[in-house]
């Protein structure tokens, strides 16, 4: 199976400052493709040179065989898009942003009002298609930017922290939305902070730093490549202990963060035998997830 | 042809009528507060001035002062519906509510955007122009029927300053600044561009300042078509504001593309 969107050494620069240096995928039709990275690490202009929203500096980006630069029009025929900052029609109904958004994709007047009776639908918003948008709660909104990137039946969907600010049900929701879109054989591409999301959804992923890949592939695949499959958390550790702590675990990986010590190994117990004499408020013993892989490449500092 | 187009107007294709339609729905929304302010500000112009303060004016130029001064009222609001239009109501799509963000992620080009709001632009002054030549005739003020053209120079009248107003909000860095563009542009027109008084009354120099003024061109389009008495000049000012409304075209869409897409 060939690519549906393939980059090569796709470089975009703002003015000076490059937020996408280098980089080349292949993303295969119908898989659902997640860019996970710490904020302004380069996921959200990734996907807006995806979408012809900004301009690729150099290399070459296309879509279904189409340049992004040179067939804009074309790319954005076959996309939905939802992206990070909603931005639907404040003037406009629920209803009306969708009849109206497919009026710029020159969709047929009698199609329209039936499909986007069935996306309000699918976004269980069918309640509220008279309301205002303003009146709508930000998880509503969320759901009908969703519902409004499908209203072209695209064949490609980006979703830009489609889950952030959901309460769980509505999380839950868009889930299977996706996966059932997923089924329907749609390629989906999808950013998110949150890992278990991501190693729960994503065929494949890529984790961006700095504008840079630093690691791709199937998040089981990449959990494995972690020191361990369990993690030992120990926590309130007092500073002064540190040292001598880390000390008694030379024979396992282990990472301190804060006032927790992470040690990568199968059973608490052996840990705690290498520890007599320590007390820990809490010890939680857990299977190592992408969350741990995230952190450990990307490093625990906070981002500006 | 369709090169030559594309030469000056990269990137506009039909689908700018989707746009226009969009706005179109908003505007029969909140039409009782679009609509009746900007449609009872000139009356109030007529009465007070054309009526009130034209009864102590001699004659101009062989009219009665409200007989000159009413088909400028029609000009100035075919400046000043775009100018609010595209320059309020743009800054506000572009900037705060996302709406053209929203537009280009669809098949539609910034430039296709901007041709919208543009010609919603346009239509505004129809709208005001026509309500205003409604009224002046009520009043016993329109002299020909010369006037039923009154519509088409709205039309290209206010796609012009639509285009001049969205050009400036390319390049201001908050919406504040859209005060100079009513302060230093368009106040000086709606005062100085023979809508009050004839340029004649202005010094030589002031008369060449006038003369690049686009409401110069419009109110001497209108004058003669409300009053049937046909300016000689009338020819040159209407391919004035056809050049000039359409370099003006060509600079919005680029300079909003500069703005826009990054
Ligand atoms: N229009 C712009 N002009 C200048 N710099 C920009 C612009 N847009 C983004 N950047 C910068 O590019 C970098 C990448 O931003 P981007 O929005 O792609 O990050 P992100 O990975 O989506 O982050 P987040 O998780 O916070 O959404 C950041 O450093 C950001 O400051
Ligand atoms: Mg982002």
């Amino acid at each position: 199976m060939s690519p549906i969107i393939r980059g090569q050494n796709v470089v975009k620069k703002y003015g000076d400052f490059t937020a996408v240096n280098n980089v080349s995928f292949d993303i295969e039709s119908g898989s659902l493709f997640g860019f996970l990275g710490p904020n302004g690490a380069g996921k959200t202009t990734i996907m807006k040179m995806i979408y012809c929203f900004v301009t690729v500096t150099s290399g070459r980006l296309t879509v279904d065989g189409k340049d992004v630069m040179q067939n804009p029009r074309g790319v954005k025929e076959i996309l939905g898009v939802v992206p990070q900052e909603d931005n639907l029609d404040p003037d406009l109904t629920t209803y009306e942003n969708l009849l109206t958004y497919a009026r710029y994709y020159g969709i047929p007047k009698r199609i329209v009002a039936r499909r986007a009776e069935e996306l309000l639908d699918f976004v269980s918003l069918d309640k509220k298609d008279d309301s205002p948008v303003e009146e709508l709660s930000g998880g509503m909104k969320r759901r009908l930017t969703l519902a409004r990137g499908l209203i072209n039946e695209p064949r490609i969907l980006i979703l830009d922290e489609p889950t952030t600010g959901l309460d769980p049900q509505a999380r839950h929701l868009v889930w299977q939305k996706m996966r059932e879109l997923k089924r329907r054989g749609i390629t989906i591409l999808l950013t998110t902070h949150y890992m278990e999301e991501a190693a729960y959804l994503c065929d494949e992923l890529v984790l961006i730093d700095h504008g840079e890949f630093i690691a791709r592939g199937n998040p089981d695949d990449l959990i494995k490549e972690l020191p361990g499959e369990s993690v030992v958390e120990l926590h309130d550790v007092r500073n002064e202990d540190k040292a001598k702590i880390e000390s008694r675990l030379n024979d396992y990986e282990n990472e301190c963060f804060g006032d927790t010590i992470y040690v990568y190994a199968d059973s608490s117990r052996k840990v705690m035998d290498n520890l007599n004499g320590f007390t820990f408020a809490r010890v939680i013993e857990r299977k190592t997830n992408l969350e741990d892989l995230f952190l450990r490449l990307t490093g625990r500092s906070l981002r500006d | 042809m369709v090169r030559v187009w594309n030469l000056f107007f990269p990137n506009v294709t039909p689908r700018a009528f989707t746009v226009l339609l969009r706005h179109k729905e908003v505007f029969l929304k909140m039409w009782k507060t679009s609509l009746i302010p900007p449609f009872l500000d000139p009356l109030f112009y007529l009465v007070g001035i054309g009526y009130g303060l034209g009864a102590m004016v001699q004659e101009v130029g062989g009219f009665s002062y409200v007989q000159f001064f009413a088909p400028a009222l029609i000009a100035s609001v075919i400046m000043t519906a775009p100018f609010f239009e595209c320059a309020i109501g743009g800054y506000v799509r572009m900037y705060y509510q996302k709406t053209w963000d929203a537009m280009i992620a669809t098949p539609l080009s910034i430039e296709d955007v901007i041709t919208g709001e543009i010609l919603y632009g346009a239509m505004r002054a129809l709208l005001q122009g026509v309500s205003i030549l409604i009224v002046i005739s009520l009043f016993g003020l329109v002299k020909s029927p010369l006037a039923l053209l009154i519509p088409v120079v709205c039309v290209f009248g206010g796609f012009m300053f639509g285009c001049l107003a969205i050009s400036y909000i390319s390049w201001i860095p908050n919406i504040n600044y859209v005060d100079y563009l009513f302060t230093l542009i368009m106040t000086p027109m709606f005062v100085f561009a023979g809508t009050f008084f004839p340029i004649s009354r202005l010094p030589e120099w002031a008369q060449t300042v006038a003369w690049f003024m686009p409401l110069y061109h419009v109110v001497l389009i209108c004058r003669s078509l409300v009053t049937g008495i046909i300016h000689p000049e009338i020819w040159g000012s209407v391919i004035w504001i056809l050049v000039v409304g359409a370099i003006a075209f060509a600079i919005a869409l680029r300079l909003l593309r500069w703005r826009v897409v990054k």
